[in-house]
């Protein structure tokens, strides 16, 4: 609301007051010479008024005198002025009737004057017609009668008053025109000298605002390009350090884009060694399956063998078992012999034989017993066999197991190395084109580096043109404020 | 393969057998038959013994002894042994050794008018031998319990053994029976 105006608005302002002002006076001018051409047109009005008066007087004068030469002399060619007359004396009635429309007295005139004019011409046709019929002292005692002279008296009246009227609104009339120059005159020069100070007022004040806007502006504009000389030298010399930089910066960079090449070629390279390793890393995951699957059907055939073990160990006890029940039988039986040993002891002569039967059988039995000894002591070397082996069967039983696992968790370890080689073979492919991908950006990036380089040097020409446009624009300024305040600039 | 030696062996070993038991009796009683002392071979408590089989009315094994309240602590129990009950002694307690750890699992009957059962844990097996290998015993009568029963030595193959009285345990037995019921006698 508070902002100071532009020089546009104040230019705008100072002209729009010297239009409206101008308008003004325009207005006042036109009216006056609206008024003025009115009033004038009504002088000439009145003019035309007057000379149609005076025609249509001159009009009857010629139709009397006309008639009177006719009257006089009888020769007719006097009659050509009653002729005209004749013809001309309606029109230049009407032509005075139309004039004098908005006047209603001199309407009202017309109309006293139209019956005597009427009469006059109906006069001086009768007296023509009395002389064509050499009527002659008809016609001078109708002249003598001095009607004619009366009739033209009348309308010599009538229209005086009429041109005495007319006289007067000329008069009028041209009073007003004098009054509407004078209020023209007066108008337009007090408008004039008016607008002239108002125009000098506010041109003096646009001219000292803009002076002091100006002024401030070149002032700051001085010291702007005071700055912007500053800035451009700084930034030339930016331009140029970049411009170093960028040399550089070029020259890292072809080294980077040398090493990548390089890179790629070592990471084609591990690729390549990467596919070899998981082809080799799949054959021993297969040789590693197979050793697995024989190592499977070994701990079938060692569950088999720990089985038969096991059933064998089960039969050597079952064969104890009887054993033990033959060996109870022949201690029984060695019992049963000594017992009737005993019995045949007792049974003297009598049990002799039967004491040798029954030793006989104790013998048996103690023999059984020995065989049986033996036998438990073969069963139980086989037991202990059987356990040894069955221990030693489940030791390898384990072991299998624990080959087996170990070879799973090889496979395992294969397939993860197949895996790992897989991903490592991606991952270098990946590296592979990355690295492909990098040379690519580097040498993009070399030659926006370049055409970086190139702009640097183009910033530093133009920051050089800058700081030249700088210094003349201070220069300029300097100049400026010079125009503007002369005393400033001493 | 090689079952068939084994095989063989055994077969020779029933053969062997099946012969000398059949020549037994293939042959004709002897006239005079040599002197003779049969032995029943037993160990208690690790010591070899012997006991006469003519002092014994029978052996028999693994029968069920009910303990019962007794003043002597020899006396592990009673027996039933052919439709009658039978005292059992331990004869690791008669000779000095103490009570056997376990159950005994034999024992003798001593042949006598009342029946008396021995028991003892290993019984090793029966011996023959020749009268000349039985000598008497220089310090019998000592005081020794698992000496005081021994009158003689039998010299045997596997070495000496202490030949058991059964008749002097049963004159003991009823001796001290005859101690503690001093209205009846045995």
């Amino acid at each position: 609301m508070n902002q100071p105006w532009t020089f546009g608005k104040k230019i705008a302002a100072g002209f729009t007051l010297a239009f409206v002002l101008m308008a003004v006076i325009g207005v006042l001018a036109y009216r006056s010479i609206n008024t003025l051409s009115n009033t004038s047109q009504l002088v000439a009005h009145t003019h035309l008024v007057l000379d149609r008066i005076a025609d249509v007087l001159n009009v009857l004068q010629d139709a009397e005198i006309g008639g009177r030469g006719y009257i006089i002399t009888g020769d007719e060619s006097f009659l050509q002025p009653y002729q005209n007359a004749q013809t001309k004396i309606v029109t230049a009635v009407n032509d005075l009737r139309a004039l004098i429309a908005d006047n209603p007295a001199q309407q009202k005139r017309i109309a006293q004057a139209e019956p005597i004019i009427v009469a006059k011409m109906s006069l001086t046709k009768r007296q023509i017609e009395m002389r064509k019929a050499r009527e002659i002292e008809s016609v001078t005692k109708l002249v003598q009668t001095g009607e004619g002279q009366k009739l033209m008296d009348d309308l010599r009246r009538i229209f005086g008053e009429m041109e005495q009227e007319e006289r007067i609104l000329l008069k009028q009339r041209a009073a007003e025109v004098e009054a509407a120059v004078n209020s023209s005159i007066v108008s337009n020069s007090l408008g004039t000298l008016l607008c002239l100070l108002i125009v000098s007022a506010a041109g003096m004040i646009i001219t000292r605002s803009l002076t002091s806007q100006i002024g401030t502006a070149v002032q700051h504009m001085q010291s702007s390009s005071s700055e912007l000389q500053v800035a451009s030298n700084q930034q030339s010399m930016g331009s140029r350090e970049q411009s170093t930089a960028m040399k550089e910066i070029t020259t890292t960079m072809n080294e980077l884009l040398v090493t990548s090449r390089q890179i790629a070629e070592s990471a084609q390279r591990v690729a390549h060694i990467a596919e070899q390793t998981a082809i080799g890393a799949r054959s021993g995951e297969q040789t590693v399956t197979k050793a697995n699957d024989s190592i499977v059907g070994i701990k079938r055939q060692v569950d088999l063998i720990v089985t038969h073990m096991l059933d064998l160990g089960k039969k050597s006890q079952q064969i104890g078992g009887i054993l033990e029940i033959i060996n109870e039988l022949a201690e029984q039986t060695n019992i049963l012999a000594i017992n009737a040993t005993i019995e045949a002891a007792g049974a003297g002569e009598n049990g002799k034989r039967f004491a040798v039967v029954a030793d006989e059988i104790r013998k048996l039995a103690d023999r059984v017993g020995g065989s049986t000894k033996e036998i438990r002591g073969l069963i139980d070397d086989i037991r202990a066999a059987v356990n040894t082996t069955v221990m030693t069967t489940e030791g390898g039983t384990k072991a299998v197991e624990a080959g087996a696992q170990q070879f799973s968790e090889v496979a395992i370890a294969f397939r993860q190395i197949v895996s790992l080689v897989s991903t490592t073979t991606e991952a270098t492919r990946e590296i592979e084109l990355s690295t492909k991908q990098q040379s690519t950006a580097v040498s993009q990036v070399n030659i926006a580096v370049a055409n970086v380089a190139q702009a640097a040097r183009e910033t530093e020409v133009s920051s050089i043109q800058r700081l030249q446009t700088a210094t003349e624009l201070s220069k300029l300024s300097r100049d400026l404020m010079r125009l503007i305040q002369p005393q400033a600039s001493t | 393969m090689n079952q068939q030696p084994n095989d063989s062996i055994e077969g020779n070993k029933a053969a062997q057998l099946r012969q000398a038991f059949d020549s037994t009796f293939a042959l004709p009683p002897s006239g005079a038959p040599p002197e003779f002392e049969d032995l029943l071979t037993i160990r208690v408590a690790g010591d070899p013994y012997a006991i006469r089989l003519l002092d014994i009315a029978e052996i028999i094994t693994e029968r069920r002894v009910v303990s019962v309240p007794a003043v002597t602590p020899d006396l592990l129990g009673l027996a039933g042994i052919r439709g009658g009950i039978v005292p059992v002694f331990g004869l690791s307690s008669i000779l000095g050794y103490g009570p056997d750890s376990g159950a005994p699992r034999w024992m003798i009957i001593c042949k006598s008018e009342e029946p008396i059962a021995l028991a003892f844990s290993d019984f090793e097996g029966y011996l023959r031998l020749p009268a000349s290998a039985l000598h008497a015993d220089e310090n019998f009568g000592t005081t020794r319990d698992h000496v005081k029963y021994v009158n003689q030595f039998a010299s045997t193959p596997d070495g000496v053994r202490a030949v058991i009285s059964i008749p002097l345990i049963m004159a003991t037995i009823r001796n001290r029976i005859s101690q503690h019921r001093p209205t009846k006698e045995l």
